[in-house]
């Protein structure tokens, strides 16, 4: 019997083998871009209403799941492996997250490298905001306020409050926005919010126009508005250190059907355009913010000294090496190589004592070659590469470097040379004097 | 046949007539042999304690780096150790071992492990290391009979060398694991003294090329070396001063000198240092000096007319003096000379360290000796010693003027530091034997005399120098005989309460490996504290192979001896800057001492606290420390903000600096929910007796990765930095 059950269970686990390849084709380090996204919603139809959205999701090869935000099923992991690579907030006015999803859950998600779009809206709930801010962007505090641009707004017919704004301050990155520029304004309608000063990690991907402000449109100005001018951030992004990306926008709209088919009219332009660029932009940031763009490899670290090929253990001072370092760029669907001029090595004991940009032959590889210093002491290979949009790439190699052994300093040096005569021909006549002394009478 | 068995009991009849009808001269070698061997055992078996106790293991501190090393010598051999380039200690400077250590221990640790295993003996190099001291402290003893012999007589040798025996004051350095540099370095420091007065005693060249391989190991084995390459000038100085200078002294003190330098120039660690530091330079003025009296000597000679004589030597010794000024001038303004260390000012000046170098002072051994440790690790001998003294102005010759001088100064070196108490020992045993041999020599005489003094009257039987010293004792006291046989007894008891109490004191306070703690219970019973031990090998399991690991420089080498980790400082303290940033990191601001962590790429910061247990040399005690040497450097830290009212404290009213520093949150993290003793409140730190004020300890920035089963040590990870900030 006992057999037999152990039969069975060895049975269950050789048939998933075949399963195992399927499993790891999701998020890894190997294959940065997301598969799994959990989307929560607040009413179902908000699946119908973004589904230009979802569907370029979609078409793009993500596997959404939609859920409401209340689903007392709802859960990221279990047995402690994430069902889910990404999660995708529309749900603005949720209170309590349904099953055993909360803030502490999501950060914690976040915190294991997984991705998040999280969408407010006016009457942002608090449990949105605060998720918001534990990842630098703080939401104006009133609940009512929005933000308005008397200059800068989307001519309308129906809307004359002025809260649907048109912005084109954008990030000037094409890692985040991709290589063709937006031409057509985006049109916003939300709330707006301010990064922590405190915080540099988090960005300002879309930014308001400098007459805009943050305030309840249905009641009259009395103090000044807390949030006003370029300082407000419409859509903002964080990259955390270990490379997870958030997207925090002011407004689910934005990513609404009727914002992306609309055609858009800044005020007191003349121009107008047939389609907003709502579009290019929400899709462009989504496949950043799911690793299909930007993120960097660095593999295949190797040094040696100039003429060998093993890596030693130990360097010794004055040393002649080479280093190398092989850095890809993940283009959604496969590793292409890096190519860019400004990518430094350090030769780090405290602080630097070699500090080389490192040369590419275009193909991923970069190289280069320098002396060690001569200093001896644990010394770290250290890069650490941080450009605008890409994922940092901080390595560091601790490899130990030595003084001269006893018997690898020059034996004979010329300077010497008198030393040398005086010693010789002080024993030379040592013996001869001794003989004389002995043997004459 | 038959011729053999006549053989056989001629044979057996010549052992029996030898074995039993011994001379006198023969039964006075066999005994002394005998006494010897018996020595030489109980020297061995009487720091044995500590293995008995416990279990065959290294104790303190230095000792396990000295382990790490000889094991490193074992495995790779000579040439690597030689070379050896730590980047496991002091990182991320490392530390050029073979450069910097006195191999003499590890390498005299290795050729005995060789021989061993040469001879079939499976035993594994700690077993070697840990009897190493005991080894050698029974060959001290051979040698304190022969210095003994050669200052007085044999009888005095023989005390000697069982008094040094079973000393506390070396038995102190030099039980079974106390496996340092000091437990070879004595005897090499006797026999060294001892071949150098029998080199002036002969004036034989072999004696004295003798007494210069006993330095080259002296020199090999411990920093100590500069007591004798100062001590033995200063001996040849006053012996021209008071007019003793000799051919046997100049060939003496030349060959040992120039062979001694040489060769001690071959370890790396002194390298040039007999001629570049101010140290040895008495050595070099002391053998110049010798030149021009020998030189003066042949002038003398052959001048033969005082008067014109008299004339030159005013002019050679002026212009000698004044050469010799110049040089000492010239080499130390252009720093070719290096002037006197620290250590060797705080030697002349006790208050120096205190005040300049706080490194120095900090460590425990390096303090002023209190006279209760005199009386501690000296016992009788400190009352012996001055009687020893007279005997040897009373019998002056070469030798009894150098174990006087050796007395005197050592005697001053040990008030001045407590671990040199060490260096005096063996000149206190020695001294102190003179006075009890003598002593019993002459009660015994008295005792013996007396039958034939009755009759001396009639007969002179007995030699001129007997009866002369007898005679006028016999007329002095009337019951001679009975007073030296009570004085006798006298001797007797106090040298056996002398036996009682080294026994007692090695069993007692020697023989604790500090690293393992006992203590008795409430009921009598032992209670034995592992927890360094645990700590290090919790280190040693759990901890990634390059993790770096910050603590106060007193465990850096168990850190990397048990736990085989980096560490950032450790006991060898060559660096005070590195050694001065550990410290301030300590008692900074977590936020503070975070950057200094991520600057030194730390994982782990041990902290060892006796709050639960009452172990009173933890890191809070040890803690003003850290902050004078962090506050020498780094002048941010500065010690008033520690104390309330110059008052070092830890309770609710300490200083609020104090109470959250690094160094206080990481010994007193979560002790306010504990409860350490019956009727006291929660938080009540047993070690200093107070209730800790500041309980509700939070951190940032570290987290606990480890806490020993008695609180003993404390071991804490460095958070990575926030993800998403």
């Amino acid at each position: 019997m006992r057999n037999l059950k152990l039969f069975q269970l060895s049975l269950i686990f050789f048939s998933s083998i075949p399963l195992l390849p399927i499993l790891t084709l999701a998020f890894s380090a190997e294959n940065p871009t997301d598969r799994r996204i959990l989307v929560l919603l607040d009413d179902v139809s908000l699946k119908s209403s973004h589904s230009i959205f979802f569907s370029s999701l979609q078409s793009r090869g993500f596997d959404l799941d939609f859920k409401l935000a209340d689903d007392p099923k709802l859960t990221l992991q279990r047995y402690g492996q994430y069902l889910y690579d990404g999660l995708i907030l529309f749900a603005p006015t949720t209170e309590r997250f349904g099953g055993s999803l909360d803030l502490a859950a999501v950060l914690s998600f976040v915190d294991s490298g997984h991705d998040v779009i999280v969408a407010a809206d006016s009457n942002a709930s608090d449990l949105i905001r605060n998720i918001a801010a534990e990842c630098g962007a703080d939401f104006d505090e009133d609940p009512s306020a929005v933000v308005i641009d008397h200059t800068s707004y989307a001519v309308s017919d129906t809307e004359g409050d002025h809260t649907l704004i048109v912005s084109d301050e954008l990030i000037q990155s094409d890692v985040i926005l991709g290589k063709e520029k937006i031409e057509a304004p985006i049109l916003f309608k939300g709330i707006g919010h301010s990064l922590n000063p405190e915080n540099n990690l988090v960005l300002k991907v879309l930014s308001a126009s400098s007459t805009a402000y943050s305030a309840n449109p249905n009641s009259k100005l009395s103090t000044p508005p807390s949030l006003s001018g370029s300082a407000i951030s419409l859509v903002s992004v964080l990259q955390a250190r270990n490379n997870a990306r958030v997207l925090i926008s002011g407004s689910l709209e934005l990513f609404s059907n009727r914002l992306l088919r609309a055609g858009v009219q800044r005020a007191g332009h003349s121009k107008k355009f047939d389609k907003s660029g709502n579009e290019r932009f929400v899709v462009e940031v989504s496949k950043w913010v799911f690793h299909e763009r930007g993120h960097l490899k660095a593999v295949n670290v190797r040094h040696h000294k100039v003429g060998e090929s093993d890596e030693p253990a130990i360097y010794r001072i004055n040393d002649d090496l080479e280093y190398f370092v092989e850095i890809y760029e993940w283009s959604g669907t496969q590793w292409e190589p890096y190519v860019a001029n400004d990518v430094q090595v350090q030769f780090y004991m405290m602080s630097p004592y070699v500090l080389k940009t490192l040369s590419t032959n275009e193909k991923g590889l970069y190289h280069t070659s320098f002396k060690v210093p001569d200093v001896y002491g644990v010394f770290q290979f250290k890069i650490e590469y941080q450009r605008l949009g890409y994922t940092s790439l901080s390595l560091s190699k601790q490899i130990p470097v030595r003084p001269f052994r006893h018997n690898e300093y020059e034996r004979f040096i010329t300077t010497a040379f008198p030393y040398y005569g005086a010693s010789f021909s002080t024993m030379l006549g040592f013996f001869i004097f001794s003989i004389v002394y002995l043997y004459s009478k | 046949m038959e011729k053999a068995s006549d053989l056989m009991s001629k044979l057996q009849a010549l052992l029996s007539m030898k074995a039993w009808k011994l001379k006198t001269k023969q039964q006075e070698l066999l005994i002394r042999v005998s006494i010897l061997l018996l020595v030489y055992v109980l020297a061995f078996i009487t720091r044995l304690f500590s293995v008995l106790r416990y279990e065959s293991m290294i104790h303190e501190f230095d000792p396990y780096f000295n382990y790490r090393t000889t094991l490193y010598l074992t495995q790779n051999g000579f040439y690597d150790f030689w070379n050896w380039f730590d980047s496991e200690s002091w990182y991320p400077l490392g530390r050029i071992i073979g450069g910097t250590l006195y191999p003499g221990l590890m390498v005299t640790a290795a050729i005995i492990y060789w021989t061993l295993r040469f001879l079939r003996f499976a035993v594994h190099i700690r077993e070697v290391c840990v009897l190493t001291a005991p080894f050698f402290a029974s060959n001290t003893t051979l040698v304190a009979y022969f210095f003994g012999k050669e200052l007085w007589d044999s009888g005095a040798g023989l005390v000697a060398a069982a008094l040094i025996a079973i000393c506390p004051g070396y038995i102190s350095r030099s039980v079974a694991g106390s496996y340092d540099n000091e437990g070879v370095a004595i005897f090499a420091l006797l026999l060294t003294f001892y071949l150098f007065v029998k080199a002036v005693k002969t004036g034989l060249l072999a004696w004295a090329l003798a007494s210069a391989f006993g330095y080259f190991y002296m020199v090999s084995a411990w920093g100590g070396y500069v007591f004798i390459i100062n001590l033995i000038p200063l001996y040849v100085l006053v012996l021209l001063v008071t007019g003793r200078y000799s051919m046997r002294l100049y060939v003496a003190y030349n060959c040992m000198y120039i062979l001694g330098m040489l060769l001690a120039m071959q370890i790396r660690f002194v390298g040039f240092q007999h001629v570049q530091s101010g140290e040895h330079m008495a050595a070099m003025g002391v053998f110049f000096l010798m030149q021009v009296f020998y030189f003066l000597d042949w002038v003398k000679h052959q001048l033969n007319d005082p008067k014109l004589f008299h004339a030159f030597l005013r002019i050679t010794v002026s212009s000698a003096v004044g050469l010799g000024a110049i040089a000492l001038g010239l080499g130390t303004a252009s720093g070719y000379i290096s002037p006197w260390t620290g250590r060797f000012y705080s030697l002349l000046d006790p208050t120096y360290a205190k005040d300049h170098i706080p490194i120095i002072a900090s460590v425990s051994e390096h303090q002023p000796t209190a006279w209760s440790s005199f009386m501690f690790d000296f016992h009788i001998l400190l009352i012996l010693f001055p009687a020893g003294l007279y005997f040897c102005f009373k019998r002056l010759s070469d030798a009894t003027i150098f174990i006087v001088m050796y007395g005197l100064t050592s005697m001053y070196f040990a008030g001045v530091m407590v671990r040199l108490i060490l260096v005096a020992t063996p000149a206190v045993c020695l001294i102190s034997a003179i006075a009890v041999s003598a002593t019993i020599k002459n009660l015994t005489q008295l005792v013996r005399e007396k039958p034939k003094t009755t009759h001396s009257g009639s007969a002179k039987g007995t030699t001129g120098t007997k009866t002369s010293s007898k005679g006028s004792f016999d007329q002095s006291l009337p019951f001679q005989k009975n007073g030296a046989i009570a004085l006798l007894l006298g001797v007797f008891y106090l040298l056996s309460r002398y036996a009682i109490h080294c026994t007692w004191v090695t069993s007692e306070a020697y023989s604790s490996p500090s690293i393992v703690l006992a203590a008795r219970g409430a009921h009598g019973n032992r209670i034995i504290f592992d927890d360094y031990r645990e700590a290090y090998f919790w280190l040693r399991q759990n901890t990634p192979p390059d993790a770096k690991v910050m603590s106060w420089w007193d465990y850096g080498y168990q850190i990397t001896a048990m736990g085989n980790r980096t560490v950032i400082v450790d006991n060898n303290t060559w660096n005070n800057t590195h050694i001065a940033t550990v410290g301030r990191a300590m008692s900074s601001y977590e936020d503070e001492a975070y950057e200094i962590m991520q600057s030194l790429d730390v994982d782990y910061v041990l902290v060892v606290f006796g709050g639960v247990t009452g172990y009173s040399s933890d890191d809070i005690n040890k803690f003003l420390w850290m902050v004078r040497i962090g506050g020498g450097v780094f002048p941010v830290i500065k010690e008033p903000d520690y104390l309330v009212n110059g008052e070092y404290r830890v309770d609710r009213g300490a200083a609020p600096k104090m109470l959250n520093c690094l160094m206080y949150k990481l010994s007193y993290y979560r002790f306010g929910e504990l409860t350490t003793e019956f009727g006291k409140p929660p938080g009540y730190d047993r070690a200093r007796g107070v209730e800790i004020g500041n309980k509700d300890v939070k951190l940032e920035y570290l987290e606990e990765a480890f806490t020993t089963s008695n609180w003993i040590v404390r071991i804490y990870k460095v958070k990575p930095p926030n993800n998403r900030w």
